[in-house]
């Protein structure tokens, strides 16, 4: 059945509603754990320090109001999707991609390519033929 | 332009190649069009001097009779501002690759290249494909042409309201999700997402890699047809291209025989009167052509859009790791260390949605969540692609609505997410199990006196099986007209 879609006379969805449930991962059924591996680490309940791990894994400086803001987001997104952590799929191939079944391979054949000054004309900072990047080494070279 | 041949390419091309008009004064009209239209917001990087170049090359060209003529010669097409034109800007809808100039071309624009075509102009999306209305543009969002206050869906929002609009016959979009058939519906013109691997996607800045599909827009399927013939086909430089041939335009004369698909599922309580009601007429319709009507079933719909969007941001969260501030786009020095630096270029160049996908993404693939999430939407995929194998068993096509509703208004579901991610609960499942699918009008809805929104049919067929599909939807359009109703004029129109 599809969900019914919202209309502007739709209550706000806010903390507290049934729209934004607390999100609790760690009882979530893994695969890993229904073949006897290792369960799931248990988050903190606590939603904002989930995206603040996400952002800091994905180099993301988020503000402490992002960090609120996308964090309730994340709680409506994660519950709205659970009837996925329901189904069975023990059973079931995972499939990776649409196209083939297989790998891809090809000839390890060298080709052109674009020359240096092509590939470094769209980077915000080069210096002879290279990225520049801030130093990454402690210390004084 | 006038207007009949703004809104048929085979007609144009004709055109230019017998003289009639140059290539010339096409580019020129095109671009005023562009310009009148500005308010729609649907392009971005407009580079009157290149397409004005490109186009005098072109008569140059005809003019020395040298070549024989390409099947789009002196058709201007626009491009969604996520495929690649060497040395044209490219944004993608972000503040984060404002000024970047490509060097190199995509697959796709080459073949339009080498089939006679014009690159218009780049058009407005969401930023980085991601969004379902045009409104997570960094550069505003683009507006419908049957009603301004009405989003034109999305992500390729501006590749929609060009053909809409009658600004160009054709568009380039991308649909990872839905991204070409939902605007497609939502603006009344028609719009075809390939088979997963018939189109090159080199080139196409990624979003979704094993859901994206580059995928055209028309005024009808006949030039859907004509362009898919031209960009389709292997493509070296992309591994997941298929080895087959072109696309080319399947003999069919009638629906007479064809089984026809019908997804209980896909006609649930969601979906909004107006649009059922155009959607059954159009089912009739095909009935009365001689198709035959069959039941199927789906079961696994209810998760598709979880399924969706736990694949597709998990694809993302790696694909967006390249803008980084190191080798394109804008750079934010932060604290000074290259850390600080990366993190306060992403924090500047990308906006809401794409910072909530990229943290989604990182969250389904991180440790001790990968496989209670990611793991699980492979599976459920499997299940999804299934479902449809099993339904083509029974029938040639599958028909359904293409969007549970019209088009909703500005800032309506922006915010909500979830309200925003189940808009594509009925173009997912095509993506996810990479089958060919488009979408046609098949009518519009009286929303008020002076509003009228247009309805999109979808049809979706088995892999492969992209030369029937459009063939079967040309039938349709042969024996209807809804592909030929257009938005009211801009002066005419009054608020709802």
């Amino acid at each position: 059945m599809l969900p019914r879609p919202p209309s502007p006379g739709d209550p706000e969805p806010r903390a507290g509603t049934e729209r934004s449930l607390a999100y609790n991962p760690a009882p979530l059924p893994s695969l890993e754990s229904e073949a006897g591996g290792p369960q799931p680490e248990p988050m903190s309940n606590e939603n904002t320090p989930a995206v603040r791990k996400c952002a800091e894994l994905a180099r993301l400086e988020i503000t402490p109001e992002e960090e609120q803001r996308l964090g309730g987001d994340f709680e409506r997104i994660l519950e709205a999707f659970r009837g996925l952590t329901e189904l069975d799929v023990r059973s079931v191939e995972p499939m990776f991609g649409a196209a083939t079944r297989e790998n891809v391979v090809r000839e390890d054949e060298t080709r052109a390519s674009l020359e240096t000054d092509e590939l470094l004309a769209p980077a915000p900072r080069k210096d002879d033929g290279f990225f520049t990047v801030p130093k990454t080494v402690d210390g004084d070279a | 332009m006038k207007r009949e041949s703004a809104r048929d390419a085979g007609a144009l091309a004709a055109s230019v190649i017998a003289g009639e008009r140059s290539a010339l004064d096409v580019a020129r009209s095109t671009l005023d069009s562009i310009e009148e239209a500005s308010e729609l917001n649907a392009f971005l990087s407009v580079e009157a001097d290149a397409v004005l170049e490109r186009a005098r090359e072109l008569d140059a060209s005809l003019a020395a009779g040298t070549e024989t003529p390409g099947a789009l010669f002196g058709v201007p097409v626009a491009l969604k501002a996520n495929l690649c034109l060497k040395g044209r800007e490219l944004t993608c809808g972000s503040q984060l690759l404002r000024g970047y100039r490509p060097p190199y071309t995509a697959t796709v624009v080459q073949r339009l290249l080498d089939a006679g075509a014009i690159p218009i102009a780049t058009t407005n999306m969401d930023e980085f494909a991601m969004g379902s209305s045009g409104e997570n543009s960094s550069f505003g969002p683009t507006l419908n042409p049957w009603c301004t206050e009405y989003t034109p869906g999305g992500s390729s929002s501006g590749s929609a309201v060009a053909v809409s609009a009658g600004i160009t016959p054709l568009a380039l979009g991308s649909d990872t999700g839905g991204s070409v058939r939902q605007p497609a519906a939502l603006c009344g013109v028609s719009g075809f997402k390939p088979t997963y691997g018939r189109v090159s996607r080199y080139g196409l800045v990624a979003f979704g890699s094993s859901l994206d599909q580059v995928s055209p827009f028309a005024n009808n399927v006949r030039d859907l047809e004509l362009i898919s013939s031209v960009i389709s086909g292997r493509d070296r430089m992309d591994s997941t291209s298929l080895d087959r041939a072109p696309i080319r335009s399947a003999a069919r004369e009638d629906l007479k025989g064809l089984r026809v698909g019908i997804p209980a599922e896909a006609f649930g309580d969601g979906l909004d009167d107006g649009v059922r009601a155009c959607v059954e007429a159009a089912l009739e319709q095909v009935r009365s052509m001689g198709a035959e009507s069959v039941p199927v079933s789906l079961p696994h719909s209810e998760h598709a859009v979880a399924t969706y969007y736990v694949v597709a941001t998990a694809e993302a969260s790696s694909n967006l790791a390249r803008f980084d501030g190191v080798r394109f786009g804008q750079r934010e020095d932060g604290d000074g260390s290259l850390a600080g630096m990366m993190a306060a270029t992403r924090e500047a160049g990308f906006g809401d949605e794409v910072k909530r996908r990229i943290l989604l993404g990182t969250h389904v693939l991180s440790s001790g969540y990968y496989e209670a999430w990611y793991g699980r939407a492979q599976r459920v995929r499997t299940l999804i692609r299934n479902d449809y194998e099993r339904a083509f068993e029974s029938c040639d096509l599958i028909l359904c609505p293409t969007s549970p509703t019209p088009a909703f208004r500005l800032g309506e579901r922006t915010a909500d997410p979830v309200a925003m991610y189940l808009s594509d609960i009925l173009t997912v499942p095509a993506n996810l199990a990479g089958l060919p699918a488009l979408s046609t009008p098949c009518g519009t809805v009286e929303i008020s006196d002076s509003v009228q929104l247009p309805v999109g049919l979808q049809w979706i067929g088995p892999a492969l099986a992209d030369e029937e599909l459009l063939a079967a939807a040309r039938c349709f359009q042969a024996e209807t007209d809804f592909h030929l109703a257009t938005p009211p004029t801009r002066g005419e129109q009054a608020p709802a």
